[in-house]
């Protein structure tokens, strides 16, 4: 790309002069980028769907390269494209991209970075004069429309992309997308809006989330990429299954069998699911080769920017050999492929697997292979599955949310602080978003009630001013430490506190949980950045550290690493685990001639092969399911009885159907669960035996009554509890001070969990309770899809098997720490039980 | 330990006998006298002059409760050891002093704490006698004692929880050099204990802190958040709803 800063001779037309550009380059205009050229020049709008590294930036960006190319100079001021990336770390390399090619033309237009660590005086800076090109976040332009005149801003524009829409679609960043969509096109109803999406599920209610009407919608084009991409996926196998751990999410034990193909590669990415293993991965690699070092980095969204940005820099002109990384590095620019792709662990959905394929071997019809690492022995069968999902094109699809309250409260308040709002064209503009398209007068206005006097009734809270209206009907913020605690805490849509982490002599190196530092004592030590770091002390949110030069070190881990299965996914394990229970039975068949076997050798693959010994041991100690057979075990240890059930539906779905099993054994006796699951299924443990062949009796999977157990259930458990927040925390309920302010914000700080308990009490019909309960019983207890499970199993037939000890299935999930809670028992009775085994264990 | 759960337990502390309840209060006979720590009153509408909702039945809930708790020990005092008031003047206050009108007869006696923001005269226009500490006999109540005697402190929880930076104590060392106090009754800390079981159960309750030399109270007010002591604590009176449940160090 050095050449490209040739100057061209202005006279002939944009688009031919942009041709030429692509041809003195040597590259090839793909069929879709001209489409899209000619798209954007036609006035139109849609959504480009386009795999990353395809060539689908310069599919948008060139349109208005070729307009300012053909336009007189003076219709070039103000901000004329927004350029939305889920990613701050993506920003950066967009905008070299965009002045390079600004350069090649010898073109005088300014492009601006806007996100979280962009410094506040280049914002200020924009704020008087605003680049043509933004490129910024959808937090980011919240926080801008929390500008008084922030409508000043958009009087030129003409274009909004949405870089990555699949990434903010399906969350409740790109419900504020479409909102933002929707103020600007209410601001400027000319403006255009375009979307860069990779295959989704469900393209078209993609494109119709991204146009917010129906209308809309119908006027929108659609362009495909067809490129089509071979991908190959190799699994790493241990030389014998032996070795292989029945459970662990960290894979080390594998290092030996993943150097030789580090070695053989000129660049890979190792992607790993936590930043936690990320950590680990990066030190384990080092020890055991250390003359790697300065050619292996480490790449996590906890890192400080300026790590990263080196850290993609480096990458981008093959000065690494190897990067450890997390999603951080899963979406992005084209920066140059990678030789090689190493997955550690289940990615958990078909289209990041993909997506991570191919960030190698970019050259169209290239063949991508991705290395799949297991990190214990049943994971295997997810390389098989992920196999068969990408062979089919198995994308999910990825549903938006439809209107979250607490975003909309978010929102609100916003404008309030902003310009101010009136009620009337703010219902008009909001209905103009997908995701509030269906909203009624009644809930609108319920809501702007609970800003104006925070409560339930008409009658405002004593001293509660939120949200004022002035004599012309307009809402506006008149408090200032109100507006400023607002601004603070948009965009925040992470529940945790995070802490700075810095060297005593005043480097950053990272942020970190503060839950992490708040278990160290002042010299413990642990890793971070791939460093061992001692440390040194804790003072306001900032956790200063100084290199540790030996010493055993804990490695952080972080939260929220735990995501369930898609749904397509947790359909094809479940094929491939009936394909290796066939293909099980059939190897066995084989052995003893007496048995009648099939003409057929049942289908088979490497990892199916490879677990035979496993499948063994599970079918010698317990059973193995076959199709429409589901297993229970029961088994006992000093905790207490275990009580496992494998559905294979994915952790969601385990997730609700574990919660209602055990509030139906709870109302048979009083009893205590906990709780816990992964994607293959889920355990009840109890202090005492559990009537599991009585529950069974009493229709424990029966549809009836469905609706009034999962209430009852929901209400009991602590799903709604946990949901709640993140809710809290974009509601604005809890603030995490202002940085470098202590004690004062301290008086003002108060956990999520505490807010729900006093609403329970107080007002148990609070929207955002509501919100918390609407948001379990979508996500978890997914009512169509926990009726379909139940049918299932009462149509199948039940296996109930006591083993003497803890299967290959269940011990994955015994060992996991994080438990949900379930009981029916009084809590002083459960106390006086706890004391009871308290004082035997003395 | 059959016997251990009831709704309010006697401990002797420094020779006296005392009563600890589950309504989360200390009675202490032989003076008549009824003591309440942390109850942050106002502090609901703190947060809602903040722009953040909380509704007035919590304040409400802790004034009803207050009463209840008259009313069941028929004390000659009221002893608050600090926190009574969250933060800064607001219409909780005024709920206060309704209250206060109410219980017209009854001395009432404020230790400042941390929360008390404002001069001493505040507090006694509310009718409340003001005092940074109180010795009877061998015993002094106060609102926060941050350098316990004889007792193992938690892991370093000093260091990594400024929220209990020493207040000003040099006047409490020197009166302490003066008078032969060997222990201290507080509050404060809000002392909570989590409880573990089998079948990985866990349960986290507020609690009184019995040390040979000190009493560290359970914080009155329910709008309040807890903080987990350890379990090396000689003796754990632990509230479980409206019970009483004794814990002792595991030996």
């Amino acid at each position: 790309m050095s050449t490209a800063k040739q100057p061209i001779k202005p006279s002939k037309s944009g688009l031919n002069q942009v041709h030429n550009w692509f041809t003195n380059n040597h590259w090839e205009i793909f069929t879709f980028q001209q489409e899209c050229w000619l798209a954007v020049q036609d006035c139109k709008e849609g959504i480009l769907h386009a795999p990353t590294g395809s060539g689908k930036t310069f599919a948008l960006w060139m349109p208005h390269i070729i307009r300012w190319l053909d336009a007189p100079k003076q219709s070039q001021k103000g901000l004329q494209l927004i350029w939305i990336t889920p990613l701050r770390a993506l920003a950066k390399d967009m905008e070299r991209q965009f002045r390079q090619s600004l350069a090649a033309f010898d073109l005088d237009i300014q492009v601006g970075r806007r996100t979280g660590d962009v410094s506040a005086s280049i914002r200020k800076k924009q704020e008087q004069s605003m680049p043509q090109v933004l490129i910024t976040t959808p937090e980011s332009l919240h926080v801008l429309m929390a500008q008084k005149n922030h409508e000043r801003y958009f009087k030129r524009l003409h274009s909004v992309v949405v870089d990555e829409w699949h990434e903010l679609m399906g969350s409740k960043r790109g419900t504020q997308t479409e909102l933002f969509l929707a103020r600007a096109r209410a601001l400027k109803p000319e403006v255009k809006t375009w979307g860069i999406s990779a295959t989704l599920g469900n393209m078209e209610e993609a494109s119709e989330v991204l146009m917010g009407t129906e209308e809309r919608h119908q006027n929108s084009v659609t362009i495909k990429a067809n490129i089509q991409k071979n991908i190959r996926v190799e699994s790493i196998l241990p030389k014998s299954v032996e070795f292989f751990p029945w459970h662990g999410h960290l894979g080390v034990h594998l290092i030996d069998e993943l150097i030789p193909i580090l070695q053989r590669s000129r660049s890979t990415l190792v992607f790993t699911n936590t930043r936690g293993q990320a950590e680990r991965w990066f030190q384990e690699l080092l020890e055991r080769v250390p003359e790697w070092a300065g050619q292996i980095a480490l790449h996590h969204g906890s890192l400080d920017r300026k790590v990263r940005n080196w850290v993609e820099e480096s990458l981008h002109d093959e000065r690494l050999k190897i990067v450890v990384c997390t999603s951080s590095l899963d979406l992005g620019v084209d920066f140059s492929p990678v030789e090689t792709v190493i997955q550690v662990g289940s990615p958990k959905g078909v289209a990041r697997f993909i997506q991570r394929a191919g960030r190698s071997g970019h050259q169209p019809g290239a063949t991508s292979t991705i290395h799949f690492l297991p990190t214990h022995a049943l994971e295997l069968l997810e390389a098989d599955a992920l196999r068969e999902a990408v062979r089919h094109d198995k994308v999910e699809p990825r549903p938006p949310i439809l209107s979250p309250t607490d975003v909309l409260l978010q929102y609100l308040m916003t404008r309030a602080v902003g310009s101010g709002f009136t009620a009337e064209p703010t219902l008009k503009e909001l209905r103009s978003t997908f995701a509030y398209r269906h909203l009624s007068e009644q809930d609108f206005h319920q809501i702007i009630q609970f800003l104006c006097t925070g409560g339930p009734s008409l009658q405002a809270y004593p001293e509660f001013a939120k949200l004022e209206i002035d004599e012309k009907g307009r809402y506006f913020v008149g408090n200032h430490t109100i507006a400023r605690r607002h601004r603070m805490n948009i965009g925040t849509i992470s529940s945790d506190a995070n802490m700075q982490i810095k060297y005593l002599s005043g480097g950053r190196i990272g942020t970190i949980e503060e839950w992490f530092i708040g278990q160290l004592k002042e010299g413990d030590r642990f890793w971070f950045s791939g460093r061992r770091l001692e440390l040194i002390r804790v003072e306001q949110m900032t956790a200063y550290v100084r290199r540790a030069s030996s010493g055993s070190a804990k490695v952080p881990s972080w939260l929220g690493g735990r995501m369930s299965l898609s749904s397509n996914m947790s359909e094809m394990l479940k094929e491939s685990m009936l394909k290796a229970v066939t293909y099980y039975d059939y190897e066995q068949s084989r052995q003893s001639p007496n048995l009648i076997r099939p003409e057929q050798s049942p289908k088979s693959s490497v990892e199916i092969d490879y677990l035979k010994p496993i499948l063994a041991v599970q079918q010698s100690w317990s059973m193995l399911p076959g199709p429409n057979q589901l297993l229970i075990e029961k088994s006992f240890s000093r905790e207490g009885c275990h009580l496992f059930f494998y559905p294979f539906e994915g952790r969601n779905v385990h997730e609700g159907l574990s919660t209602l099993v055990a509030h139906r054994i709870a109302k048979l006796v009083p009893i205590t669960f906990t709780i816990a699951m992964n994607d293959y299924g889920f355990e009840l443990l109890s202090d005492q035996d559990i009537p599991i062949q009585q529950a069974l009796e009493q229709d424990l999977f029966s549809t009836e009554h469905l609706l009034t157990d999962i209430y009852a259930s929901l209400n009991n458990s602590e799903l709604a509890k946990r949901r709640f927040r993140e809710i809290a925390q974009i509601a604005g309920l809890v603030f995490q001070g202002f940085p470098g302010q202590g004690r004062s914000t301290r008086h003002l700080q108060m956990s999520s969990s505490l807010f729900f308990e006093v609403f329970q009490s107080y007002e148990p019909n609070h929207l955002l309770l509501q919100q918390a309960l609407d948001e379990v019983l979508f996500f978890q207890f997914d009512e169509i899809r926990l009726r379909q499970v139940l049918n299932r199993i009462q149509t199948g037939d039940i296996a109930y098997r006591e083993p003497k000890r803890f299967t290959p299935y269940a011990f994955p999930i015994m060992v996991d720490r994080l438990r949900e809670k379930m009981s029916s028992e009084k809590l002083i009775d459960r106390i006086k039980k706890m004391q009871a085994q308290l004082i035997k264990h003395v | 330990m059959s016997e251990s759960t009831r709704t309010s337990i006697i401990v002797h502390f420094q020779g006296e006998k005392l009563l600890l309840s589950a309504d989360r209060v200390l009675y202490y006979p032989a003076e008549k006298t009824l003591v309440i720590s942390d109850v942050h009153l106002g502090k609901a509408g703190h947060f809602r002059r903040y722009g953040i909702p909380v509704p007035t039945e919590v304040n409400q809930n802790n004034l009803t409760r207050l009463s209840q708790v008259i009313s069941q020990f028929n004390p000659e005092r009221l002893l608050f050891l600090g926190d009574l008031f969250h933060s800064e003047t607001n219409s909780e206050w005024v709920d206060f002093q309704q209250w206060r009108r109410y219980h017209a007869t009854l001395s009432m006696t404020l230790i400042l704490g941390n929360h008390e923001l404002y001069s001493a005269q505040k507090y006694e226009d509310l009718g409340l006698q003001v005092l940074s500490h109180l010795d009877i006999k061998n015993i002094r109540f106060l609102h926060h004692n941050e350098a316990p005697i004889t007792h193992d402190h938690g892991p370093q929880s000093s260091t990594l929880t400024p929220a209990y930076e020493p207040e000003n104590h040099t006047q409490q060392i020197d009166q302490m050099k003066a008078s032969p106090i060997k222990g201290w009754i507080s509050g404060h800390l809000h002392p909570g204990i989590k409880i573990q079981g089998k079948g990985r159960q866990r349960i986290i309750l507020p609690c009184f802190a019995h040390y040979p030399d000190q009493l560290v109270l359970p914080a009155f007010g329910t709008f309040t958040g807890l903080h987990l002591i350890t379990n090396k604590t000689p003796q754990i009176i632990a509230i479980a709803e409206n019970e009483l449940i004794l814990l002792r160090q595991a030996t």
